[in-house]
């Protein structure tokens, strides 16, 4: 029979004898913690049957800690294969220039509770340059922007006496591998493309590691890519995946649309968003951004704001604050919509500001007729650019600037059937 | 999804009682609503649940605990969204030939060396053991696996898992059954086992293979012989502390629903991250917890994570998601690191704590 506390075979007894309180095959006293109390108990007994021999049940000789410690195997980098390595080394170099971002409006709202981690940042964001930019996704610290009134963007303008402080910045020094955190200030946002860039304070030139910007317009799916990111609080965790899809609409936590967009399938969850999407050179190609999921972590979709818009936004939002863009004053049906109105190519036009530029260039919104709704002007190409959606507009757009002519090639829903015309659009700012 | 409850279910079942079908209900619920969020506050929690099932009925989450899942089986309705899987299944039906059968390579592949990959599974996998409990049902002995373990050493046999793999025996009428591959025959064996001692504070836990003739029946006060114990593949340990973060790691495990036929299983990915802390089962914190892109579900939670030298950097316990008791993990999977194996698993044999006093 076993003993019930510490599973030795008792000859005669089904505990241990309760007076010495001493378990006579181990000596184990009651109060010891001898392991867990799921013992197996063995149906012998409940068969009220039969003992267990002596020498078969009894453990056969104790061990001693030697022989049940194994060898260890050496390893080592220089044993690892080529590709191991590479990813081990851009990870180790990249690492450095990627900052753990907490809003400062959150803090000390989330109660710890024993099953979750507390977070430590609530988004990422990578060292753009040497003057201590950090840039991140607007809605990382979207919270802090929200206190900050109606345009936040123009708050960055002026000395960085007068920025506002939006988040704490952690960074991992390169010099001596220590967490440092500064303050930030907001220096320019980008609500439209979901961009935000801070400054950091107080920080030395030393703990500063600058990223390295790749290229987006050589993308290939099925590329490699890896994502450093603060998942749920994780900090400086690397996920990989390939580029699933290039040219996708992100919709933006925001509400807006962010064209041109690479889908990749690393893991991208809460917490991940403003880091670096890189390729397998350890170069930027894109920043976190969105998901698509149903439960709310990462279910093998993940967006990325590809890198060369970044590059034409960040320089604005540093100098300027904010970015100006070129804009038709005209509202872009969504997809949803046109797809409804059974407009398969092009970007249909579904209100025209008064006296903004589509208006002063003679395009027709989608309008109420007697035979029912009359579409709009669908713009087919923008300078020559062909346009298949509303996306490809605001890609087309981008490229330009406010003032700028731009030539449109329209069709045209007339009583006489569709009418193909082009227009000329002085472009307007938006706002 | 009924259709996938029946195929993939190890258990041997051929009905899914109402709460099963509640939890496929709500399964299927969730994919009404797909959304775009990220840091959004609500998504932040992350929940860390230790990759188990429970073999009672009510709870099955046979989502995590499909090691045959063939996706050309079970084809994906074009119309769900978000249900896609990521991190590599790669399982071998043979344990004698260890032929990868089925490759479903998602992206995170790409960066998987398949030589690698396979012949660190042909490599490890006869370390690889299958858990199970037998408990008498009716009069019917229900086998139902509860998860896989690695063989440590060949002196207990000891096998190592989590501790909360095991469920709770006292007072039941359950027995602990371990299925690994015996290397003197190139057989199947499966072999009774029990606790030898664990430590629930690092979700640990000890298994002492014992010899097939003790569970005979025998005679009041007959000595039986004891039977010769199987000869066991003890597992290639790492060094402590030869880990980076980039390197493959490849969780295996093992699930035996027909003791003679176990199937192994292998999923690949990167070290995310080092020197994590999760919860344990009993409240307090493991610290120095590997974080990892491989999958690991409850058919390879107590199993090894390997490196692509084969060695054991740790141990498989625990997957993260966003949204509690979700069978679904979000990329985010923890380990044990070895080094804690290598302090703690000989006390848990030679004491039965972890402590190193009796």
């Amino acid at each position: 029979m076993l003993c019930r506390r510490c599973g030795h075979v008792q000859r005669s007894r089904p505990v241990c004898i309760k007076s010495l309180n001493i378990c006579v095959q181990t000596g184990a006293s009651k109060n010891d913690n001898v392991g867990t109390t799921d013992y197996v108990t063995r149906r012998n007994i409940l068969l009220g049957g039969a003992v267990l021999g002596a020498v078969a049940a009894a453990p056969a000789r104790s061990v001693t800690l030697e022989e049940v410690t194994p060898a260890t195997a050496a390893g080592g980098l220089n044993l690892l294969p080529p590709r191991e390595a590479a990813v081990v080394s851009l990870f180790a170099r990249n690492t450095y220039s990627i900052a753990n971002i907490v809003d400062v409006a959150l803090q000390g709202r989330t109660a710890a509770s024993p099953e979750v981690d507390v977070p430590e940042g609530n988004g990422t964001g990578f060292v753009w340059d040497d003057e201590g930019h950090v840039v991140t996704n607007y809605h990382v610290v979207l919270n802090s922007l929200k206190g900050l009134g109606p345009d936040p963007a123009g708050r960055g303008i002026g000395s960085a006496a007068e920025r506002p402080k939006v988040a704490k910045v952690t960074l991992l020094n390169p010099t001596n591998d220590i967490e440092q955190t500064f303050d930030a200030v907001l220096v320019g946002a980008d609500r439209t493309r979901d961009l935000v860039v801070l400054q950091l304070l107080g920080a030395p030139p030393s703990a500063l590691q600058p990223i390295q910007l790749g290229s987006s317009a050589s993308l290939r799916v099925g590329q490699q890519c890896l994502a450093i990111g603060n998942p749920f609080g994780f900090g400086h965790t690397l996920t990989s995946g390939v580029i699933s899809a290039l040219n996708r609409d992100i919709r933006s936590q925001l509400g807006t649309t962010i064209p041109g967009g690479i889908q990749t399938d690393a893991s991208i969850n809460p917490g991940n968003s403003g880091g670096p999407l890189l390729d397998s050179t350890g170069r930027v190609i894109g920043i976190n951004t969105a998901i698509f999921t149903p439960t709310g972590s990462s279910a093998g979709i993940g967006f990325a704001i590809p890198v060369d818009m970044v590059k034409v936004v960040i320089p604005q939002l540093i100098q300027n604050g904010k970015v100006v863009r070129p804009s038709l004053d005209a509202q872009i049906a969504s997809d949803s919509v046109a797809q409804r109105l059974k407009v398969s190519k092009g970007a249909l036009i579904q209100m025209v500001t008064p006296g903004g530029a589509a208006d002063k260039a003679g395009l027709l919104p989608t309008r109420r007729g007697l035979s029912g709704i009359i579409l709009g002007d669908v713009i087919q190409a923008v300078n020559g650019r062909p346009v298949n959606s509303g996306g490809d507009l605001l890609v087309a757009l981008d490229s330009l600037t406010v003032g700028d002519t731009a030539k449109l090639q329209l069709v045209r829903s007339t009583d006489q059937g569709l009418q193909e015309l082009e227009l000329s659009v002085v472009l307007g700012k938006d706002k | 999804m009924m259709m996938f409850f029946t195929h993939q279910c190890p258990v041997k079942r051929t009905t899914v009682t109402r709460s099963e079908r509640c939890i496929i209900k709500l399964l299927n619920r969730e994919r009404i609503a797909p959304m775009s969020v990220l840091n959004d506050l609500k998504y932040m929690k992350l929940f860390i649940t230790q990759a188990a099932i429970d073999p009672s009925p009510r709870q099955l989450s046979s989502t995590e605990l499909a090691p045959n899942h063939d996706p050309r089986l079970t084809p994906l309705n074009p119309s769900r969204r978000g249900i896609l899987a990521h991190g590599i299944v790669l399982s071998a039906l043979s344990a004698l030939f260890g032929l990868p059968l089925f490759a479903h390579s998602s992206a995170a592949a790409a960066l998987v060396d398949e030589d690698i990959a396979t012949s660190v599974f042909q490599a490890v996998s006869p370390s690889v053991a299958s858990i199970a409990i037998v408990r008498p049902v009716g009069g019917v002995d229900v086998r139902e696996v509860v998860g896989s373990g690695v063989v440590w050493d060949a002196v207990g046999p000891h096998v190592v898992t989590n501790f909360h793999v095991i469920p709770r025996l006292q007072g039941t009428n359950a027995l602990l059954e371990v299925t690994l591959q015996d290397t003197a025959t190139g057989t199947v064996t499966t072999l009774p086992a029990r606790v030898a001692g664990s430590d629930s504070l690092h979700d640990l836990a000890v298994l002492k293979l014992l010899p097939r003739a003790e569970l005979s029946d025998g005679d009041g006060g007959a000595a039986t012989v004891p039977g010769v114990p199987p000869t066991v593949a003890p597992i290639r340990v790492a060094v402590p502390g030869d880990l980076w973060v980039g390197q493959f790691a490849y969780a295996l495990g093992c699930v035996a629903s027909d003791p003679s036929r176990p199937t192994w299983s292998l999923s690949a990915g990167l070290v995310s991250g080092l020197q994590r802390s999760i919860p344990s089962p009993v409240g307090a914190r493991i610290y120095g917890v590997i974080q990892t892109e491989a999958v690991v579900n409850a058919a390879n939670s107590g199993g090894p994570l390997v490196d692509s030298l084969g060695r054991m950097v740790g141990l498989n316990t625990a997957v993260g998601a966003a949204r509690s008791g979700t069978a679904r993990g979000s990329g985010l999977s923890f380990a044990l690191p070895v080094d804690l194996l290598l302090d703690l698993v000989p006390k848990i044999i030679v004491y039965g704590n972890p402590y190193g006093k009796k």
